[in-house]
């Protein structure tokens, strides 16, 4: 098995069965995950916040760090592997929330919003998700065989 | 030493919480000095006689931190037109605020890395959330438009320093404080000293108190999940809190503890803080994390 780390801003995409691609410590942040299920194909990415408009500079510099630049670049690397929209599953996690009552730090609720709303225009589905939450979570995905694992608080589960 | 003003007491455990606290206190008065280079440097940046060429006579010693302050002072951050190849060169580029920072950082760096059971803690998360908490404050000022206080920048980086001092006390009663904190509803830091018999808030400030670090440094550590009570300090404290809360919800060394802290309403409508503010200061922080791992690498 050979672990490929996917960091906060970064993707990562493998066709390569020994792969398991892993996001450590989402907070805010969400991980998301696509696998085409005929040709074997997953791809991971771990974005920071919901919008790039915040620092278009930024989002030239690095697509990943946004929700939205992010998931259209890692769907683009994905298709450009061969894989379709109709055999993709999407499964995502993160997007927990801070102690906060106002909700000026609803970075996660955001992520994830803006999320949905990417992948309706885009005529998908989420399959499976661990959302929100006070927790920090880290994510798998095997290439292999397309399984997604969430290990939260020392307790890990498949999603 | 003024404690916490927001600490609750455990009813019917005072014995036993009166008892943590002595051991607490024990450990904080052996806890082991700065390390002695570091000490000597910043008691030098301290004291207005001492010029580049006396500092550059003692950093010398230490190779690792000569390539550090060279590396720095070549990097693009300094706009290095030409490159700098002598230590005292170097120093005098960078000015005493951003040697101070890098003496600490340098300094304290293996210290802070140390894997922490009780707070599940890995290698090194413990400095990357330091260092990033270090970064957004600064970030966070530059987004807000205030003057960056002087000691900034290095109180950030050590405002958790007490999880050093409390992280066995925390993985021996880890299953009390968050029993107490959920029965409670309290915030990881008052579950803490209720159940341990300090906070780690107060524990880091009593050590760097001890280490006679200036009193904005030590307040700005005692009071950075209560801002608010920090008096004087208030301003270094508040920024301080804002930018571990958003270490913490970017899931930067959030161990058992990061997502169970209160944001202090006070802090943000003190300094202004908008919703777009913190996002511009993640993105602008994570870029400088970068730099900075690197420069610190070794
Ligand atoms: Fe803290």
């Amino acid at each position: 098995m050979n672990n490929v780390i996917v960091g906060i801003s970064e993707m990562a995409v493998s066709n390569t069965a020994d792969d398991v691609l892993t996001t450590y410590s989402l907070g805010s942040c969400l991980g998301i995950t696509f696998y085409d299920t005929s040709l074997h194909v997953g791809g991971m990415i771990h974005c920071m916040l919901p919008l790039s408009q915040i620092d278009a500079q930024k989002a030239l510099e690095n697509p990943c760090m946004f929700v939205d630049t992010g998931t259209t670049k890692l769907l683009k690397e994905m298709f450009a592997l061969g894989c379709r929209k109709s055999s993709l599953v999407v499964k995502i996690a993160g997007a927990s929330a801070v102690l906060d009552s106002k909700g000026l730090f609803k970075i996660g609720e955001r992520n994830y919003t803006i999320f949905r709303k990417i992948l309706w225009k885009n005529s998908m589905l989420i399959h499976a998700e661990d959302v929100g939450g006070n927790i920090s979570r880290t994510v798998r995905l095997e290439i292999a065989t397309g399984r997604v694992t969430i290990k939260s608080g020392g307790v890990e589960k498949e999603l | 030493m003024n404690g916490n003003s927001k600490n609750p007491v455990v009813n019917g455990s005072g014995d036993v919480q009166g008892r943590r606290r002595a051991l607490i206190k024990e450990k904080i008065r052996t806890f082991p000095a700065m390390p002695a280079f570091v000490a000597q440097v910043i008691t030098m940046l301290n004291d207005p006689a001492a010029d580049a060429v006396t500092i550059a006579g003692r950093i010398k010693f230490d190779p690792g931190m000569t390539a550090n302050i060279l590396r720095l002072a070549n990097s693009a951050e300094f706009g290095a037109r030409r490159s700098v190849r002598s230590l005292q060169e170097a120093i005098v580029r960078l000015g005493l605020k951003q040697l101070f920072q890098l003496v600490v950082a340098s300094g304290m760096g293996r210290r802070l890395s140390k894997p922490m059971p009780g707070y599940e803690l890995a290698p090194d998360e413990l400095l990357r959330h330091s260092l990033w908490a270090a970064l957004a404050a600064e970030e966070l000022c530059l987004a807000l438009s205030i003057h960056a206080p002087d000691m900034l920048f290095t109180s950030g980086l050590l405002h958790d320093l007490g999880k050093l001092i409390l992280d066995e006390f925390v993985d021996a009663s880890k299953v009390e404080i968050f029993k107490v904190a959920g029965e409670q509803k309290l915030s990881f830091e008052m579950a803490e000293a209720a159940v341990v018999g300090m906070n780690h808030a107060d524990a880091g400030a009593a050590v760097l108190d001890q280490w006679h670090f200036p009193a904005e440094l030590v307040a700005a550590a005692r009071w950075h999940h209560c801002p608010e009570a920090a008096g004087e300090y208030e301003s270094i404290a508040s920024i301080v809190h804002v930018a571990e809360f958003l270490s913490y919800a970017e899931g930067i060394g959030t161990g058992i503890d990061g997502l169970g802290y209160h944001l202090s309403q006070e802090a943000i409508d003190n300094l202004g803080v908008r919703k777009k503010d913190l996002e511009w200061v993640a993105s602008h922080t994570l870029d400088k994390m970068r730099d900075l791992e690197k420069l610190l690498k070794d």
